[in-house]
């Protein structure tokens, strides 16, 4: 034994010798041991070098979220229309930020009773779009009002504990002194 | 013109609420409907109210001092050392749900103290009647949900209505709370000779069909319905988890989280059978 590195490699056989037995390791030895199979054998060590040289060795980053982009046809909208432009960007800043219709049942429900174009998408986002889509046909008045029905879609509060303080005349406990 | 109809059985628990709820959505939010609903909660236990408008929105009626159903029956009550008011029909109902293009659905809220006016009946079951003509000409249809026992109450909605829809459980108890309800309405029509409430049907609720008990009270609830001349409704409203499930969300069957196709497409068959009954 010359190197650290050769007692390395005496360890790590033994580790396999136990592992697959006696008999496939002279077999292999015996093939290795011809000129033809370690030509090989050299090949492609010197190729599975080259190719992990290229991979870089940094771990994987996670693709950072792309912020979704306003619709063009809302865009559009800024110079030829503002009013209605400033209307649906304050409803797609809300959409997008999910203080109203926080999912896509919200948005498809929404979509459903305003007796707009279905939603037909299993993303959120394209329900928005879709939705600011439709909106964006709709003369200013209605969409004013359309607009402010959302606020109702809140069901805020349906606790056992808000109902038990409102049955047993008690505040909720942030009231409380 | 105006359906009026008041959901009643003196048995409790039999689901009266959870219909009432179910069919104002039906008819207020199905787009081959779109009609403007009230929901009338007769009951003190307010379990309409807690449906369809939860703790914030209910608090905030409790808390602005808005008048309810407690007002209606309260309205010529002389308080020393306060000022009499004459009660606004239009103060007392709340919006619920407003949809577009289509139908609206308002509820005139309950509350706990109701269950006071009981102690001081006299007077006071023409009271509802008077106020819903002030605004009925506002809605296609006007469920009133009752409470399970028989008081002014049921008798204000019998002076109300033009039908009764009797939901029943068919459990054994349920059974005699039909009986109950037969006798109620004999009395009324024996004290109020002129006014004739018709009887719209008993719709089975949470049926599940396996249970040898329930086909055994079936068997006894159609005998008596069948005795006293009274519809049975063909489609029966299904056992399912989604109505409760749907109170806690204040959502419809139809809206439930996860609630069947199949469970919201009967509840729509009863509703629509409901419809053909009443002429809406």
């Amino acid at each position: 034994m010359k190197t650290q590195r050769e007692l390395d490699l005496l360890v790590d056989l033994v580790k396999l010798l136990k592992k697959y037995g006696p008999e496939p390791f002279e077999l292999l030895a015996a093939s290795i041991s011809s000129p033809e199979m370690s030509q090989h054998l050299s090949t492609i060590l010197t190729q599975v070098a080259k190719i992990d040289h290229t991979i870089p060795k940094t771990k994987r980053k996670t693709k950072p979220r792309k912020k979704p982009s306003v619709p063009r046809s809302l865009t559009a909208l800024k110079k030829v229309e503002p009013e209605k432009y400033q209307l649906l960007m304050n409803l797609y800043t809300d959409l997008i930020g999910k203080t109203v219709l926080p999912t896509l049942r919200d948005i498809k429900e929404f979509v459903a009773d305003c007796k707009l174009p279905q939603v037909r998408t299993k993303s959120r986002q394209k329900a928005v779009s879709s939705l600011i889509g439709s909106l964006i046909k709709l003369p200013n008045e209605q969409l004013t009002a359309k607009i402010q029905s959302l606020k109702k879609y809140d069901i805020g509060d349906r606790s056992l504990e808000g109902w038990s303080n409102i049955i047993l005349n008690k505040q909720p406990r942030s009231n409380k002194k | 013109m105006v359906k009026k109809v008041s959901l009643i059985n003196m048995k409790g628990g039999v689901g009266k609420s959870t219909i009432a709820v179910n069919l104002a959505w039906h008819f207020a939010a199905m787009h081959d409907w779109g009609k403007n609903v009230l929901v009338v909660d007769l009951d003190p236990q307010f379990n309409a109210s807690s449906y369809l408008l939860g703790v914030s929105k209910y608090k905030e009626i409790l808390d602005k001092d808005k008048p309810t159903i407690w007002d209606v029956f309260e309205q010529h009550t002389y308080t020393p050392g306060k000022k009499r008011s004459s009660l606004n029909p239009n103060d007392v109902v709340t919006n619920v749900r407003q949809f577009y293009d289509g139908g609206r659905i308002d509820l005139i809220p309950s509350r706990l103290e109701l269950a006071y006016s009981l102690k001081n009946p006299a007077q006071k079951e023409l009271l509802l009647s008077k106020l819903i003509s002030k605004i009925e000409n506002k809605y296609h249809l006007i469920l009133i949900d009752c409470p399970p026992t028989e008081s002014v109450f049921t008798t204000a909605a019998y002076l109300t209505a033009d039908f009764i829809l009797v939901p029943v459980k068919l459990e054994y108890l349920s059974a005699i709370g039909v009986s109950l309800l037969v006798r109620s309405m004999d009395e009324f029509h024996k004290q109020y000779e002129g006014h004739k409430v018709k009887l719209a049907g008993l719709v089975f609720n949470s049926t599940s069909d396996y249970v040898p008990e329930e086909a055994e009270s079936k068997k006894d609830v159609l005998h008596i319905a069948r005795r006293n001349g009274w519809y049975v409704f063909k489609n029966p409203i299904t056992y399912s988890r989604s109505y409760p499930k749907g109170a806690r969300e204040g959502q419809p069957i139809f809206r439930t989280t996860y609630s069947r196709y199949s469970q919201w497409r009967k509840f729509s068959k009863f509703a629509n059978e409901f419809a053909q009954r009443i002429g809406l």
